[in-house]
């Protein structure tokens, strides 16, 4: 165990596509180039707030020139207390993950990872909660795969280059940005229909007028990727496969965002102990972004307004990134499937949302599997059962092979490092 | 069916202001320092009596994060009742309060039940928004305003009897025209949509709220 535990990080990194190639010289430089970039944002932050190296008629508190430092500093500080506000209440029960030093850690990456979206004016927006989990299970991760040294020297000069423990904030910033990149981003933004409250400006609020607010509420399209992809785990993927639980919660009016929106946030690490989080996180890192099979479920085609169009696809693209994902949703629904059934509407929200709702990640990933192989299958949903079966049997033998393709390609990559380790 | 009424109450404002640990002590009669952030909502209920009637709370508890909330009208629907949480050790989680109500105007009707709440009365010396100038706004605002500390117990049960106590003097009086009281509160029921006509001009009220009507 402890071994997988080094090999996490780098695993991690392979399957996120931070690294690629089969050698681990290649994976070092690889990383090293990504480091350069982290430290480049921690340098431009230190030279764009450093006062003293600015001209004193354009940059003094009182100018409202849009390069005034000061102006910059005030924003800045803004972002780092909002964040700070959750890295505060970030796994409290860790005692890693809960020091002060691992907080500024979580903080500094969280502050860096936003102004690298968005220039730093607006850095802020980028900001939501639910990313300190994320990096913080992700840092705690890099943490346990830290290179403590070895005996051998060339081991340990690649050891240290590939994990060294001076890069544990660089490379979870990098291992963080890229699980962004998998469709997380998405699930965070409010792209279409935004509400947006103005955002706070160091030199008085802006009129009310300049944001468009949005009108009564009504039900409609989705207004962002992540309700486009709710809608789709529960009317589509979850009707296809378990129709009766489906219709039970949909008579009971429960929406599904109110329950997924967690979910699918914070990648189910609610959900789990943080060591099984690990474990489930291991296999949705495993089918990042592996082709769909022929004849997957797929979004219902848009025809609504342009903007609609691109919220649903940014949501399709979403579920293609990391394709388990969805599929764990809906195993993890049926965890609890047959309480579910008999409960009414507050007993059924209850148990939805009060976390920790499966303590097996690994049987439920393995169950993801399967409802992806086979349930998750078929083109249209009148499927007849004859063809069902047909259908059925082929995703079988493709699993099958699939699952074969993906040992040797754990071993693949393993092989190098216990190679380089022993020699 | 164990209660009388069933309602649902709604927890919004800022991040931090404490909305979970109110609830939490609501509901558990717990507290705890080291929180953690509510990703979207989360969710608890209470049965309490009030007026010898059994009244079901379902109480949801919503990400204090302000800026573009993404499922909004998932929360509000078919709310009873708004709790809206203030610290009274952050002024800025008190000037956001126009703001609240703005968006929840926007989702349920203005007749609906609203509270204010300025939480951590318990942390006195670090206060930056007096008894007066809340009590005031909430006069202004035509809502009620009490001042708890989840951290010590103090009036948190009361504020959620409060609420209880209006909120079946409001379906009383609405039973007597259509809706049959308790039989409304069966759980299907219950996120009905509202009366519209009861709130008339609720949606398009935006700009008239913030100022105190």
């Amino acid at each position: 165990v402890g071994e997988l535990r080094c090999l996490r990080r780098l695993a991690w990194a392979r399957l996120l596509g931070a690294v690629s190639g089969d050698s681990l010289e290649q994976w070092a430089d690889q990383m090293d180039e990504h480091r350069r970039h982290y430290n480049n944002l921690v340098e431009n932050f230190k030279k764009e707030t450093n006062v003293k190296a600015h001209d004193p008629n354009l940059c003094n508190p009182l100018s409202r020139n849009s390069n005034n430092p000061f102006l910059k500093i005030q924003v800045n500080e803004d972002l780092l207390r909002e964040i700070w506000k959750d890295v505060e209440r970030t796994f409290p029960e860790c005692e890693f993950l809960s020091s002060a030093e691992s907080r500024k850690v979580l903080q500094r990456m969280l502050f860096h990872w936003c102004r690298s979206m968005n220039p730093s004016s607006n850095a802020s927006d980028s900001y939501r909660q639910g990313m300190n989990e994320l990096v913080a299970v992700i840092f705690s991760v890099v943490k346990q795969g830290e290179y403590a040294g070895g005996s051998w020297e060339s081991a340990e000069a690649l050891g240290t280059r590939l994990c060294g423990s001076g890069h544990n904030e660089a490379d979870a910033y990098i291992l963080f940005s890229r699980l962004m990149d998998h469709g997380l981003r998405a699930m965070f933004m409010n792209s279409g229909r935004a509400s947006a409250r103005p955002s706070k400006s160091p030199i008085g609020d802006l009129p009310r007028s300049f944001f468009s607010g949005r009108g009564p509420a009504e039900q409609g399209p989705p207004g962002s990727a992540i309700l486009a992809r709710c809608q789709f785990i529960f009317d589509q993927v979850l009707h296809c496969m378990d129709e009766d639980l489906h219709t039970h919660l949909k008579k009971l009016e429960i929406e599904p965002q109110v329950f997924l929106l967690r979910w699918l946030r914070l990648l189910f690490c609610r959900e789990f102990e943080l060591e099984e989080t690990y474990l489930l996180w291991d296999g949705l890192f495993a089918t990042a972004g592996r082709p769909a099979p022929p004849g997957a479920l797929q979004y219902a085609q848009c025809t609504g307004a342009p903007a609609e169009a691109a919220v649903v696809r940014e949501a399709a693209e979403a579920s293609a990134a990391l394709p388990l994902v969805d599929f764990t949703a809906v195993a993890l629904l049926r965890t609890m499937r047959g309480e579910l059934l008999s409960l009414d509407q507050t007993d059924c929200l209850r148990r939805l949302l009060s976390g920790c709702a499966a303590n097996d990640a690994t049987h439920l990933v393995d169950t993801a599997r399967k409802l992806q192989a086979a349930g998750g299958a078929p083109v249209q949903r009148n499927l007849s059962a004859r063809r069902r079966l047909c259908f059925d049997r082929h995703q079988q033998l493709r699993l099958k092979a699939k699952r074969q393709a993906c040992r040797l390609r754990l071993r693949s990559w393993r092989t190098p490092f216990e190679e380089s380790r022993s020699s | 069916r164990d209660y009388d009424h069933l309602f649902k109450l709604v927890l919004i404002g800022d991040s931090g202001a404490g909305k979970s640990c109110l609830l939490l002590r609501f509901a558990d009669d717990a507290f705890t320092e080291s929180y953690i952030t509510t990703i979207g909502v989360d969710f608890r209920f209470k049965t309490i009596p009030v007026d010898k009637k059994t009244i079901k709370l379902q109480i949801w508890d919503t990400a204090g994060q302000e800026r573009f909330r993404t499922i909004t009208s998932a929360y509000y629907r078919g709310a009873d009742g708004i709790i809206l949480v203030y610290d009274i050790c952050d002024r800025e989680s008190f000037a956001h309060v126009d703001e609240w109500l703005n968006e929840v105007n926007r989702y349920v009707n203005e007749s609906t039940c609203k509270i204010l709440i300025g939480n951590k009365c318990d942390m006195e010396s670090e206060r930056q928004v007096s008894t007066e100038e809340a009590k005031k706004k909430a006069d202004d605002l035509g809502i009620a305003y009490i001042e708890c500390s989840a951290k010590e117990a103090t009036n948190v049960e009361q504020a959620f009897q409060m609420m209880s106590a209006e909120l079946i003097e409001k379906r009383q009086k609405q039973g007597a025209g259509g809706r049959s009281g308790p039989s409304a509160g069966g759980g299907v029921g219950l996120l009905q949509p509202k009366n519209r006509e009861a709130g008339k001009g609720s949606c398009g009220g935006l700009g008239s709220c913030g100022g105190g009507d």
